[in-house]
């Protein structure tokens, strides 16, 4: 055997252990990765804010007659 | 609307005539009596006309009159549900724009809810109305 053949069989001989860690490694990295894992989920619905806290006057004029008909309808009640 | 037996079974079909149904079907005596003892505390100033369109105690009630009170209410709210689902507008809205109207038709000496929230007695004069209420 030559020297060089020697080096070739070493050198693929330590290329095999450190494909090995590297795996291992990788596996670790997976494990870990799944367990400290935050999960960011996007939101199913539109992200929604409501303007709609105060009362219009705009509503207030457009609803009034509609709720004078049904207040003079249900008169017992008012 | 037809009458009679085949025109209440229809009623009940239809979620708009709900409230109709409600209040024409039970023994006519009773809404009489609700609304003989609603018009009796109302001139006797034990209930009052809220801004929120409901109508509330003016002073600590009997547990009658907050009976009384919660079950006009109830009926309140389902005439200002059935406007605001007619209109497209809030229940809330529908509510707070009755309010101005029931405030709007206290008679002279019955109480309502001024701006400022506090209980006020109707006079002859115009009442104190919130500032988005037609004026």
């Amino acid at each position: 055997m030559t020297d060089g053949r020697l080096t070739a069989i070493a050198k693929a001989a330590i290329r095999a252990r450190m494909k090995g860690i590297a795996k291992r490694a990788l596996l670790v990295a997976a494990a870990t990765g799944l367990t400290g894992c935050v999960q960011v989920a996007a939101p199913d619905k539109p992200i929604e804010i409501n303007l709609n806290i105060r009362i219009e006057q705009e509503v207030v004029y457009r609803i009034e007659g509609a709720v004078n008909d049904a207040i003079e309808e249900n008169a017992e009640i008012f | 609307m037809t009458k009679g037996k085949t025109g209440s079974k229809w009623v009940e079909f239809t979620a708009a005539a709900l409230a109709l149904a409600a209040t024409a079907m039970p023994a006519a005596v009773s809404a009489q009596s609700l609304k003989q003892q609603y018009d009796q505390a109302k001139s006797s100033g034990l209930v009052g006309e809220k801004m929120d369109g409901y109508i509330g105690a003016v002073s600590a009630p009997s547990a009658s009159v907050d009976a009384l009170i919660k079950a006009i209410n109830i009926k309140r709210k389902e005439v200002y549900f059935n406007v605001a689902s007619q209109t497209g507008a809030r229940p809330d809205e529908a509510a707070f724009t009755g309010g101005c109207t029931n405030i709007k038709n206290t008679e002279n000496g019955e109480y309502y809810q001024a701006p400022n929230g506090s209980w006020v007695q109707r006079t002859a004069g115009p009442p104190q109305l919130n500032s988005k209420c037609p004026q």
